[in-house]
């Protein structure tokens, strides 16, 4: 593959002058409240949410949501957190030690949330139901407003374009609009990059993002990982669906495969990054793949390309970095 | 060969269903076990062929105890024609019958010319050639009760147990089922409903009565109409004529 | 008759079954032309050809993913066929299957056990699988010992004490799910019980068929016996068996079975209760022909439905326990339509 790199480099300058710019056209925002957004209850039809002003009292639930309470600074309107699958990264660090994270259940039942009082409940789609924290519409008919990442909502598509959104929706939430946008344009520079490169290519490489199991072959090119994948414009392993044989993977033959990992702390942490990219590079029925013999396996983890919210852009570059690599190094 | 049964108590939970029987077939001879319902016949019986084991006693089989012979050991000696049920399974007469040389053979074994042989030779003794192929439950009571005893036949021992044989069976067949057990030359202990056909076929009658035998003899010194009256609880009239003897039963 | 089921049938079952594997061996999501499939086959068998057939992707789609997961199919066939004869006799009923008697529930709880709460990380990479034999074998155990309580195992007790120990399993493994958060295991979880035999490898044939093949031979050697259990206690024992220890034995073999089954493909249903039933109808109850024409009928069927399930859905392979039920539960519906059955035992 040839690599020229001056045309993205010289395009990513140009779009961060432009968003910076954007940023500073922005309006003071006294009269910022009331905010109406739209998110989704717990069958997946949207609603609209209506905020008088910043949210003091917030429940977050999942990597996704502590995270995106951190990396717009707005760890002092969290009364608790829950549910970690990752190590928090070190910049988030000291943020994350003001979200009074509780480590005793994954997540609280309905009952300790109402104790708890909180005017925003912000989680992922799958956590509302009526044995974990409860439902959207109990919720807001309470006074208590919910936001759940779009992409874990139940039925829709699962785009690259929600996770942006639901950034962005935060930021207007609690009036942090700048920072917000500001996370969501460096990670389009990072895509335009990127997009840029696959575009110099000649032959656009087919890539998977997959897991390998005992006795099948987990594909994640059909949901967002798929998505980003598409929006970087690359070749995304497409007849392939969910749940795959040995076969069908060897019939696409990927340029470049991506094993998916979850380094839960719990559960061997990084130990099960070698554990899962084994499971390929070790079974002799691989051996015959284009990206094994051409050394092109890398891995990424699931936390980057599964609802990833403020780790999008790790997702992005992490897998910038195996088309390409030492492209964002 | 000889079976006999020695002081044979039987227990369930508390109740005492045998209390003490002895019992001795002689080789060769026609031993009818006759009584009313609940008298414990069929336990008498089922101790016999290894079904229950006694609470006190043991049986003799030639002065050897049955309970030093393994199953299959026993099943050379001892055949037994009793009730059947074979809950939604099906297997031919012939598959049956051949089920009779099965303490005959090793896991390994086949079944072989010899054994298809003896297995037509029963079927042919019991009048149930012409149903060879045929399935086992299309088949009437009877005809099923005749493919048991030719089983029975088939495992060519020296002791036959029935079990009250002729349940099912129309007169002529209980006649013809009695008769072909009566030639079959071997140790016959039966537990017979019907009096008169006990009287006609057996060598000597075992009465049981609450568990203890009540009576024991030829025939025509065993039943009497106080006996029946006693044991049975019927009234009935005596008719003989040299050996022979007839019930005949009244209100 | 006799004769003929045994030197016409069994020898055209082998056949078909050599054919089917012949056939299911050239079929796949990957084009490989037949004599392609066929010089890698030679190669690897007698070493007839030339050494490159030794590498690349021929090879490795024909002998090292079709083939094993084909003779996989044939050991787990026969082993579940032959396990439902066997259970069927065992209770006396004709609608009891391999994992009646606790079996699916003591492995299922294994299943998790080892997925949610990360136990029998020692046995490696099929923790799952282990843990499920573990679980498969201890229940039957615990079935035998619990039927043996307050007197002799009979056919209906051990009914009564793997239902029970079911319930059991069944109730800790549920906790277990309800209290777990981890969705994705859940998800693997749920797939493992639908079977796949996607996980095939030479190495875990080389222990699953020989031992399969074992067992079915004993099984057949068994045939007296197994007749006799359909006649009930009183007449086996009258013909020379005392059936109580031949039960437990029995059992414990058909345990082991279907534990390796289990291991090595999760949980396929259906094909341990439709084959024995089938063949019930067609060739009749002796054991001396059921046993061998369920255990190579068993055998065709799992290769038939392995080959579907990996074309049947261009680019996915669909778990084959949802085939086999979803061919095998309209036979049984029309089965049962088509006869009256008694459920004594």
């Amino acid at each position: 593959m040839k690599r020229n790199l001056f045309v993205p480099v010289l395009l990513t300058i140009i779009i961060a002058l432009f968003s910076c710019f954007t940023v500073f056209a922005q309006e003071s925002a006294d009269d910022h409240y009331p905010v109406t957004i739209t998110n989704f209850n717990y069958a997946g039809d949207e609603i609209t949410l209506t905020f008088e002003k910043a949210p003091e009292r917030v429940l977050a639930v999942y990597q996704g949501s502590i995270e995106t309470m951190i990396a717009l600074g707005l760890e002092d309107h969290v009364i608790a957190s829950y549910g970690l699958d990752n190590k928090i990264k070190d910049e988030w660090q000291a943020g994350f030690e003001k979200m009074n994270y509780n480590d005793s259940s994954f997540a609280p039942d309905k009952e300790t949330v109402i104790m708890m009082n909180p005017d925003l409940i912000f989680s992922w789609g799958s956590l509302f139901g009526e044995k974990m924290l409860g439902d959207v519409d109990y919720w807001i008919s309470s006074g208590t407003n919910t936001y759940m990442n779009t992409n874990t909502r139940p039925g829709g598509n699962r785009l690259m374009e929600n996770e942006f959104t639901d950034i962005l929706n935060i930021g207007k939430i609690f009036n942090v609009e700048e920072k917000a946008q500001a996370l969501v344009d460096q990670m389009r520079n990072d895509l335009a990059v990127i997009r840029l490169a696959v575009e110099a290519e000649e032959e656009k490489p087919v890539v998977a993002i997959i897991r390998i199991r005992d006795s099948e072959i987990r594909n994640f090119g059909k949901e967002l990982a798929g998505d980003i994948l598409a929006n970087m414009g690359v070749e995304v392993m497409q007849s392939a669906e969910r749940y795959m044989g040995k076969e069908d993977l060897i019939n696409e033959n990927p340029d470049v495969i991506f094993i998916e990992y979850m380094p839960r702390p719990d559960k061997g942490g990084d130990a099960i990054r070698e554990e899962q990219l084994a499971k390929l590079l070790d079974d002799p029925s691989f051996a015959s793949l284009k990206a094994v013999q051409n050394k092109r396996v890398y891995t990424i983890m699931l936390g980057e390309i599964y609802a990833p919210a403020v780790r999008t852009g790790d997702g992005i570059r992490t897998i910038a970095n195996g088309l390409f690599p030492g492209i964002f190094d | 060969m000889e079976i006999s049964a020695e002081n044979i108590q039987v227990q369930f939970d508390k109740k005492e269903i045998l209390k003490g029987v002895d019992l001795v077939a002689r080789s060769g001879r026609f031993i009818g076990v006759v009584g009313p319902n609940g008298s414990g016949k069929s336990t008498l019986l089922k101790c016999i062929y290894r079904v229950l084991k006694p609470t006190k006693g043991a049986i003799y089989l030639d002065d050897v105890a049955l309970r030093n012979y393994s199953a299959k050991e026993a099943a050379k000696k001892i055949a037994v024609v009793a009730q059947h049920n074979l809950a939604g399974f099906d297997f031919t007469v012939q598959e049956m019958v051949l089920m009779g040389r099965a303490p005959h053979k090793n896991a390994l074994d086949r079944d072989n010319a010899h054994d298809y042989q003896i297995v037509d030779d029963a079927l042919k003794t019991t009048g149930m050639e012409a149903f060879k192929e045929r399935s086992f439950s299309s088949l009437s009571g009877g005809e099923q009760q005749r493919v048991i005893l030719a089983r029975a036949l088939a495992q060519q021992t020296p002791c036959l147990i029935l079990d009250e044989p002729t349940n099912h069976l129309d007169i002529r067949y209980q006649l013809q089922l009695m008769r072909i057990v009566k030639e079959s030359g071997c140790t016959i202990i039966s537990a017979i409903h019907d009096l008169n056909i006990a009287a006609r076929y057996c060598d000597e009658i075992y009465v049981l009565s609450k568990g203890c035998i009540r009576a024991h003899g030829a025939p025509h010194s065993v039943f009497t109409k106080e006996l029946i009256n006693e044991v049975f609880g019927v009234k009935a009239t005596l008719l003989r004529e040299q050996d022979e003897i007839f019930i005949v039963f009244r209100e | 008759m006799k004769k003929r089921i045994n030197t016409i049938v069994l020898p055209v079952l082998v056949l078909v079954l050599g054919l089917s594997i012949l056939l299911a061996v050239t079929i796949g999501s990957v084009q490989i032309p037949f004599t392609d499939v066929y010089k890698v086959i030679l190669y690897e068998l007698f070493g007839i050809g030339s050494a490159e057939l030794a590498t690349g992707a021929v090879h490795d789609v024909v002998w090292l993913i079709r083939l094993p997961r084909l003779v996989l199919a044939v050991g787990v066939g026969m082993a579940l066929s032959i396990s439902g004869v066997v259970m069927q006799s065992i209770v006396r009923n004709p609608l009891a299957d391999p994992y009646i008697l606790g079996v699916s529930s003591g492995s299922y709880l294994g299943a998790v056990l080892a997925l949610l709460l990360g136990l029998g990380k020692m046995f490696g990479g099929n923790a799952v699988g282990v843990m499920a034999f573990i679980g498969a074998f201890i229940i039957s155990l615990a079935v035998v010992a619990l039927s043996n309580v307050g007197g002799k195992a009979s056919a209906v007790k051990l009914l009564l004490a793997g239902t029970a120990l079911s319930a059991v399993c069944s109730a800790f493994s549920n906790f277990i799910v309800y209290r777990a958060n981890d969705s994705n295991r859940i998800q693997i979880l749920v797939n493992w019980t639908m079977g796949s035999l996607g996980a095939a490898k030479w190495n875990i044939n080389a222990v699953v068929v020989p031992i399969v093949f074992v067992c079915a031979i004993f099984f057949w050697s068994q045939f007296r016996t197994l007749n006799l259990m359909l006649l009930g206690d009183e007449a086996a024992i009258s013909l020379g068996v005392d059936l109580y220890t031949r039960r437990i034995l029995y059992l414990l073999v058909s345990a082991l079975m279907v534990g390796l089954s289990v291991y090595s493909a999760g949980m396929i249903g259906f094909v341990g209760l439709i084959i024995p039933h089938a063949i019930r109808m067609i060739f009749g109850s002796d054991h001396r022909t059921l046993v061998p024409i369920c255990a190579l009928t068993g055998s065709i069927f799992l290769v038939w439905a392995d080959v579907l399930c990996r074309v049947i859905i261009r680019g996915a392979e669909l778990p084959i326990g949802i085939l086999t039920s979803m061919i095998g539960a309209p036979i049984f519906v029309y089965l049962m339509a088509r006869r009256k059955y008694s459920f004594g035992v």
